[in-house]
């Protein structure tokens, strides 16, 4: 067997990593159980929406007040389901004729917070309205008035994008720290470093190391990830509407497109964590490549790890090259608008108007860069040191 | 030809040896030294486990941190405190070690088998290693550090665990492999060393006091070492005047084995110095 296979075998028969990979499983499919699924009424939005389409335009409203003709036609026979699809539609109409023939522009709610003075309040007031005029204007232009999207439900959506996935990306993070961290020091911890870094590939032996520590990670959140949406579609099942267009959530009539189906983008959200995950993993490798003690390693990420979230909160200009870093924008994945999704940026708005599109990608694949210059480095210190 | 020139260690103000030169052709060497004394260090500097403060260790004129894995690959190294993977049998903790010393995968299979029969480990070659006598364990470090054919052989207290006739055997094993191999053995037994060694080496406050053959090192005891018995009560005082080397029950006496250089116990009968005598002389009143 090469010398990956066995730092691979040493690695998943460390016990006490399966054990809190199926902790950390066991919290994160915990917090998918008890989402909120109203299937009955989920279904009658996605079934109005089949009907209608999610593109709403002018001359949908005709078409919606003719299947509102037939909800009521039924109301005797079914109440409760025709009440539900009549609830719906009006709403529909309402909001169609409020978009597509005034001004007005539903912000979302909470964008305006309230104020601790009457004229303050006004003075926000007045720059919401503003706010909204500026979007018409702009949208009167592109053309993109013409229409409002309206999105597929589905279920434990905000469940999922806010809750689900941020808890699996911490439990990938510190499964992929535990594992990076005790494979680097496993040879001092056994006591056998003595005879593994006298041998003739014994010094290479924290670059296979590495290799096998990124093989595993990428192995573990995989999995984990396939059983996570296992576990979600057999608790909320979805139906072909995985495969529907991801749009705008209805009680904010946004205007974008994003030509990605649900499903890609729930993909694309997991390749992008993915990719934070594998550059945190280089990190805590250059860090505890050292071996001999990891807890130095591991308290210097932790330390980097939360300078890293300050950075990207507090968002100076300044600080804009830090700000934009694995550990901001893993939060910013996680909790931030992926209901609300700006074109030119694949997941998250980073705060800065002059951002190239795709910045969170560009960014994620630099710093994965500059954590790999530090594995290199600490390889070849590796190469040099001595040994107790 | 392994050569160790000028070397120091020091830890910020400790100096562990000073000023070592030693050189290592074929054959057994021993390392002889009390504890504490630098034999260790010496040892992790010669496998690259640290480096020197000061001096260079040469292979064949090589630097051997420049030669890097080309000089690893020559040595079989036996340390004092044996680490190993308590999960896993000899057979897969030795294809392992191969892995590491860079044996293909057909040459680690022949040799494995081998080296078990050898060290009388053949029948236990599938059992998980946790479940070893620490003898067992010591077996099977000594059949690692032998994988590679190594041309540099170092062993740190090899027979610490073994039985008398696992240590014979041992013994018979180094002094067949010492023909094309340069054997180094670090050990406080010194009958490890007496009947196979070459040469030996003497450590005495972090320096070399001597590197000459068992012989050599006797002859510097010749005629100074004798044999009497006394009488029950008369030990304190033959203690006070005479540095002890052994001593025995023998027909209701004491029979004793002592240093006098001026020949002043009348009785004494003067016996052949060994390789213990040189050690328990050189190194009297060091802790042991």
């Amino acid at each position: 067997m090469k010398i990956i296979g066995w730092e691979l075998k040493k690695v998943f028969a460390d016990r006490a990593l399966w054990v809190l990979i199926a902790v950390c499983m066991a919290l994160v499919i915990a917090a998918v159980l008890p989402s909120d699924y109203d299937r009955e009424s989920l279904t009658g939005w996605n079934t109005l929406i089949a009907q209608t389409g999610t593109q709403i335009k002018p001359e949908s409203v005709e078409k919606l007040e003719s299947i509102a003709h037939e909800a009521e036609e039924n109301l005797a026979s079914d109440p409760s389901e025709s009440a539900l699809r009549l609830t719906q539609i009006g709403f529909v109409i309402n909001t169609a004729r409020s978009v597509l023939e005034t001004e007005q522009d539903f912000a979302p709610d909470g964008l305006i917070p309230a104020a601790d003075n009457k004229s303050d309040q006004t003075a926000l007031e007045q720059y919401r309205d503003s706010a909204i005029r500026a979007r018409a204007e702009q949208a009167n232009e592109s053309g993109e008035r013409d229409y409002f999207s309206l999105g597929y439900f589905l279920s434990a959506r905000e469940d999922l994008f806010s809750l689900v996935f941020p808890l699996f990306f911490a439990a990938t993070i510190l499964t992929a720290g535990y594992l990076t961290a005790r494979s680097a020091s496993l040879e001092f911890a056994e006591g056998t470093q003595q005879l593994v870094y006298t041998s003739r590939r014994g010094r290479a032996l924290q670059r296979s190391k590495l290799a096998a520590c990124l093989i595993s990670v990428t192995a573990v959140y995989w999995a984990g990830a396939a059983v996570l949406l296992g576990v979600w579609m057999i608790a909320c099942p979805q139906g072909s509407y995985l495969a529907l267009p991801f749009s705008a959530d209805p009680f904010a009539p946004g205007l974008s497109r994003f030509p990605v189906s649900f499903a890609g983008y729930m993909l694309l959200q997991l390749g992008m964590g993915f990719l934070i995950v594998l550059a945190l993993s280089l990190l805590m490798f250059g860090l505890t490549a050292r071996g001999s003690r990891p807890a130095i390693g591991i308290a210097v990420f932790c330390a980097v790890g939360i300078a890293m979230a300050a950075a990207g909160v507090i968002q100076w200009p300044e600080l804009f090259p830090v700000a934009v870093n694995p550990v901001s924008l893993l939060f910013s994945l996680s909790l931030q608008g992926t209901i609300n999704i700006n074109s030119g940026y694949w997941f998250c708005y980073t705060g800065n108007p002059l951002s190239l599109p795709h910045i969170e990608l560009v960014c994620v694949l630099l710093w994965a860069a500059l954590f790999a210059l530090l594995c290199i480095a600490m390889l070849r210190r590796f190469q040099k040191r001595e040994v107790s | 030809m392994l050569s160790v020139e000028h070397i120091t260690k020091k830890y910020k103000d400790f100096t562990v040896l000073k000023d070592i030169n030693l050189t290592f052709e074929n054959g057994v060497y021993g390392l002889i030294a009390p504890n504490g004394a630098g034999k260790t260090t010496l040892i992790k500097m010669i496998v690259t486990l640290l480096r020197p403060t000061q001096g260079i260790i040469r292979w064949d004129g090589e630097d051997i941190w420049k030669l890097d894995w080309k000089y690893r690959e020559l040595v079989g190294y036996l340390p004092q405190q044996f680490g190993y993977y308590r999960n896993y049998s000899p057979c897969a903790y030795l294809r392992y070690i191969s892995a590491l010393k860079g044996l293909s995968r057909s040459a680690a299979e022949e040799k494995i088998p081998e080296l078990l029969q050898l060290v009388s480990l053949a029948d236990a070659a599938d059992k998980k290693m946790k479940k070893f006598s620490g003898g067992m364990i010591q077996r099977v470090g000594i059949a690692q550090a032998l994988l590679n054919e190594p041309k540099l052989l170092i062993l740190d207290e090899p027979t610490a665990g073994l039985d008398p006739k696992e240590r014979a055997h041992f013994r018979n094993l180094l002094a067949s492999l010492s023909r094309d191999c340069t054997v180094i053995i670090s050990t406080h037994i010194v009958s490890d060393v007496e009947s196979i060694a070459n040469q030996v080496i003497l450590l005495k406050d972090h320096r070399v006091l001597h590197q000459a053959t068992i012989g050599e090192l006797c002859a510097g005891l010749d005629g100074c070492v004798y044999e009497t018995s006394l009488e029950d009560g008369r030990l304190p005082e033959f203690e006070k005047k005479y540095q002890l080397l052994a001593q025995r029950q023998e027909h209701g006496k004491l029979a004793v084995r002592f240093i006098d250089r001026a020949h002043t116990v009348p009785d004494a009968v003067c016996v052949p110095p060994n390789l213990e005598d040189v050690f328990l002389a050189t190194y009297e009143g060091q802790p042991s």
